[in-house]
């Protein structure tokens, strides 16, 4: 019985110890489980852990910018704030009175208050207010935080913002203001360049949130997008947009279209349309054409520079020989002169350029150069293809070449279209001694943050449509063009410039075939170059529709923009330095010394040697005084004034003297000034000459005559000057088909 | 050696007394003389030896020697020896056109003050004379002194301080050697361009630019100039974009006249 006891209890406690170890086994195979597979019921355990402990940032990187050739930005990425309201009673700073906060900010903002106010009511932790309160400017903020409002907070965003406004607009082209989406010109077709890649960083933390000093950190560091350089000049293409705008202003043309090329390089120094946008306020856009590349047109008599190129190198134009204008029989049409038809009588065929006769261009066409010929010479110039310019939806040109007359047509600029920017190139064969330059706008793409350059632009020769005689010979006839008594160019003239050019006046097709009708109803052209001889600027300008009175000529608009388009670039290319580094190797700063005492005449030299203009008041031997201090920093060619130990000085004659340089004088003499007016010095009293010993003062009479209102004055006159108008009605050129 | 250590102490009394007469002599001395060393400071300190005799003041062109003289106090016993630094300096710099002021002895007692001015940058013309305009930008009345704008340029027709204030912003930008060229700074505002300004260089050539971004628009001024002929005349547009405006040749000016 015991032993039965005692063998049950046995039994007992061995089902409990294996009970016991099996529960142990299990728990503990958990454990391996855990350990191997470090999963928790469908938990990644390693991953939720990282989870707990690290923390992941964006680093945001910075779209590339623009830039023009001198380094000027175009288009940039900047920071913009965005205006959020806490509505929420429990933050320390909320927004308390919503009526009186709705008046404030409705002012700065320029939103409606009663608007605002509903925003600032609404059930809500935080609001933002509508697209007038988002991406606004530093300058804003600034506003609306001297409002010092309870309860308005800014958060931080990038933006592309493009300085310079109205610039360039679609060469450029633009982003979303938060640069999600690029979607016009460079900025669309260069996205691949100019976008930025953002980049990571990872760190581990503690329970407070605090990052770990020791701990691992993983950064990824973000990639700035590329920054583009351009070959356009801010001053050049500023020089467009304002003489544009003074012609819409004034004319208020359908279009305008203009473009600077180097002729010598084919680097697109500056170009623009009308109508135009600016980038900064893309929801305005009413024209999203580059009309300069992607606007097929038929040129009108720009047109002949290349068919006249053709006719020498062919060897078959004479330009003393002559022929009857007026009209001329093709087949079943007529083509007239621009004057109705009437002709000039017999002229030669020089003459018939300068007046731009149609006729003597389809006798070219049809009879010297024949139709084969001049079509070949339309593909050499490349008028039938893209010029391969770097700007995206370019199109090619339209050769009319089905019936006999399209020959003679295309010869002098009608039924063929083509674009401003293949006449550009076409006109670079001329300019460049027979050598024709692709068109390009992109100078080169840098990656500044490893400073690597990674693509460059050359100048690239397209083609030899014409050798270098030919192009001088029709250089030389051009520059008749503007030039002759005659010469429909004359208008284009630019004082100080011998200029090249061709003007044009294309009739415009009307839908339902013919052309439109009526004064101003054609977009009228100008093609130049300049200086004659070796050009180093083309420009083309086209105004399409300008509205005229009755007695101005179309080419009013065109010749005001490309005069002063291509007379500052002229400029431009001559005075190039305007940052600050190269103004001081111009001429360094000179410093004045003491030269009390010295040697009148030694101290003149040595100082008219360093660049500075000396008046010594009388013939003493030494000098008394000086009208600058010791120590004072002079510029280049300043006036120094010194007094020597002279008995009688003369008085010095002063006249166009500045107001300083008189008191100056005064300090040096002792000679009180009594000073009238405004300006510089008209009359002195005593006149030079006298004894300057003994004078008390002296009446000094400064004016501005040749100031700012007379130029202005000036200008109107010559604008409107009788004798230019007369002069226009002439160059309307017209066409006449029927 | 043994014989050498016994010295007979007749021989050596007479020279032990005179030797200790000696040195109490000597303490004597120095007692007396630190005694009188000690009366001589006092009396120095307490006479009017120690204290500022003489003020000269440097570098004064605006604040008048006596102002600065007074107003420091120096004369009125201060001592050579506490001159009241900071307290003083205040006190000058409390002055208008005073931007900084340096102390320093010069022998007994003579005070050097090195009084460093606010420069002036520009004048403005106040009824039939001249106020110098400072760099902060405040108008620095000296009390209907005669001023002659020789040392900056004369502003006209800038009553109001904040766009004065923006213009000599500028100006103390502007590098010292341009501002010497400068002679006069006409604000003529436009409806459109309301900082526009006509500037007349000690060369003769007007020059038109604006207020905003003067210091940068004007600075390649040097190097434009240099490429335009003096005698020709015209406005230079330092703008944006400088460039040359050429006024018409007088022959031209009639001509139109006549035809028009």
């Amino acid at each position: 019985m015991e032993e039965v006891k005692m063998n049950r209890l046995t039994k007992r406690a061995l089902l409990f110890l294996s009970l016991l170890l099996l529960a142990v086994f299990v728990l503990f195979s958990r454990f391996v489980y855990i350990q191997a597979a470090k999963e928790v019921q469908g938990t990644d355990l390693e991953e939720l852990l990282n989870q707990r402990w690290s923390q992941t940032q964006t680093i945001e990187g910075k779209r590339g910018s623009i830039h023009d050739r001198n380094g000027d930005v175009l288009a940039e990425e900047i920071s913009s704030y965005t205006i959020i309201a806490i509505l929420d009673e429990r933050f320390e700073s909320y927004v308390e009175d919503p009526r009186e906060t709705a008046q404030k900010l409705g002012q700065v903002l320029d939103m409606d208050p009663h608007q605002l106010e509903g925003m600032l009511t609404r059930d809500a932790v935080q609001v933002e207010l509508g697209p007038k309160a988002k991406n606004i400017s530093f300058e804003k903020k600034r506003e609306v935080e001297k409002l010092e409002l309870d309860g308005i907070l800014f958060r931080e965003d990038p933006r592309r913002y493009y300085p310079k406004q109205t610039f360039a607009s679609h060469i450029l082209g633009y982003t979303e203001r938060d640069m999600s989406v690029a979607r016009m010109g460079l900025e669309s077709s260069l996205d691949d360049y100019l976008k930025e890649t953002n980049g990571q960083i990872t760190y581990q933390k503690d329970g407070r949130n605090r990052r770990l000093v020791n701990a691992e950190e993983f950064i990824e560091e973000p990639e700035n997008g590329k920054d583009v350089y351009l070959t356009l000049d801010s001053r050049i293409q500023m020089a467009i947009e304002q003489t544009m705008n003074q012609v819409q202003e004034e004319y208020d043309p359908e279009r305008m279209m203009a473009i600077v090329a180097n002729a010598k390089t084919g680097e697109i120094l500056g170009m623009s349309n009308r109508p135009s946008f600016n980038p900064n306020q893309y929801e305005d856009i009413e024209n999203y054409t580059n009309f300069n590349v992607t606007s097929s047109f038929e040129p009108g008599s720009t047109m002949k520079v290349f068919s006249l190129a053709a006719a020498i190198e062919e060897g078959v134009y004479n330009g003393e020989e002559t022929f009857e204008s007026g009209s001329y029989e093709v087949t079943d049409r007529t083509v007239r002169d621009h004057n109705q038809g009437r002709g000039w009588g017999e002229i030669t065929y020089n003459e018939g350029v300068q007046r731009s006769s149609n006729v003597a261009f389809s006798k070219l066409a049809l009879e010297k150069l024949g139709p084969e010929s001049l079509y070949n010479y339309i593909d050499a110039f490349g008028f039938r293809d893209v010029t391969g310019i770097d700007l995206p939806n370019e199109s090619p040109g339209l050769i009319a070449e089905q019936y006999t007359i399209d020959a003679a047509t295309t010869a002098f600029g009608q039924g063929t279209a083509i674009t401003p920017i293949q006449q550009i190139q076409a006109a670079t064969a001329i300019a460049n001694g027979g050598k024709m330059m692709t068109p390009f706008v992109i100078d080169r793409i840098v990656d500044s943050q490893k400073g690597e350059v990674l693509h460059e632009n050359e100048p690239e020769i397209k083609g030899e449509p014409v050798s270098e005689e030919t192009a001088n010979q029709v250089l030389e006839i051009l520059e008749t063009v503007v030039t002759a008594e005659e010469g429909t160019g004359r208008p284009f003239a630019i004082e100080g410039f011998d200029v090249a050019g061709k003007t044009g006046t294309a009739q415009i097709p009307q839908e339902g075939g013919g052309y439109l009708a009526g004064h101003g109803n054609h977009i009228h052209s100008f093609i130049g170059m300049a200086p004659a001889d070796d050009p180093e600027v083309v420009v083309y300008v086209a105004v399409d529709r300008p509205d005229l009175e009755g007695h101005q000529a179309g080419s009013e608009p065109v010749s005001l923009i490309f005069k002063q388009v291509m007379e500052q670039s002229l400029q431009y290319l001559n005075i190039t330095p305007t940052e600050e580094d190269e103004v001081a190797s111009v001429h360094d700063n000179i410093e004045i010394d003491d030269y009390e005492g010295e040697k009148a005449q030694s101290v003149k030299e040595e100082l008219a040697e360093q660049g500075l203009k000396v008046t010594l008041i009388g013939d003493g031997e030494s000098v008394i005084r000086q009208s600058h201090a010791e120590g004072t920093e002079l510029m280049y060619g300043e006036k120094v004034i010194l007094m020597t130990n002279d008995e009688n000085p003369e008085v010095p004659d002063v006249s166009n003297w500045s107001l300083r340089n008189i008191y100056l004088l005064e300090k040096v003499t002792g000679v009180d000034m009594e000073v009238e007016g405004t300006g510089f010095v008209t009359k002195q009293t005593p006149p030079p000459g006298g004894n300057l010993n003994g004078l008390s003062r002296m009446i000094i009479e400064l004016s501005l005559t040749s100031g700012e209102e007379q130029t202005e004055e000036e200008i109107e006159t010559d604008n409107d000057s009788p004798e230019e108008t007369e002069e226009n009605e002439e160059d309307e050129e017209e066409f006449f088909m029927d | 050696m043994k014989e050498k250590k016994v010295v007979k102490i007749e021989e050596r009394i007479p020279k032990l007394k005179e030797r200790r007469k000696q040195k109490s002599n000597r303490r004597l001395i120095v007692y007396v003389s630190i005694f009188f060393t000690l009366m001589l400071l006092i009396v120095y300190f307490q006479s009017s030896f120690s204290q500022v005799q003489t003020v000269n003041v440097r570098g004064n062109n605006l604040a008048s020697a006596d102002w600065v003289v007074n107003e420091s106090e120096l004369l009125q016993g201060v001592s050579m020896w506490n001159l009241g630094g900071s307290e003083l300096v205040e006190r000058l710099t409390d002055h208008d056109a005073i931007n900084a002021v340096e102390i320093s002895r010069d022998w007994m007692n003579t005070v050097v003050i090195t009084v460093t001015e606010h420069e002036r940058i520009a004048y403005i013309k106040d009824g039939n004379s001249y106020a110098p305009v400072l760099v902060t930008g405040e108008i620095y009345d000296n009390g209907g002194q005669r001023a002659t704008p020789f040392d900056a340029p004369v502003l006209r027709g800038f009553e109001d301080n904040q766009i004065r204030e923006e213009m000599v912003n500028e100006l103390s930008q502007t590098p010292s050697g341009l501002r010497q060229r400068i002679s006069d700074i006409l604000l003529e505002p436009l409806d459109n361009d309301p900082g526009r300004l006509t500037i007349l260089m000690n060369d003769g050539f007007v020059v038109s630019s604006t207020v905003t971004q003067f210091s940068e628009r004007i600075a390649p001024y040097p190097s434009v100039v240099e490429q335009l002929d003096p005698e020709e005349e015209g406005i230079v547009h330092m703008r944006m974009n400088p460039y040359f405006e050429r006024f018409n040749t007088e022959d031209e000016e009639e001509e139109i006249e006549i035809e028009g």
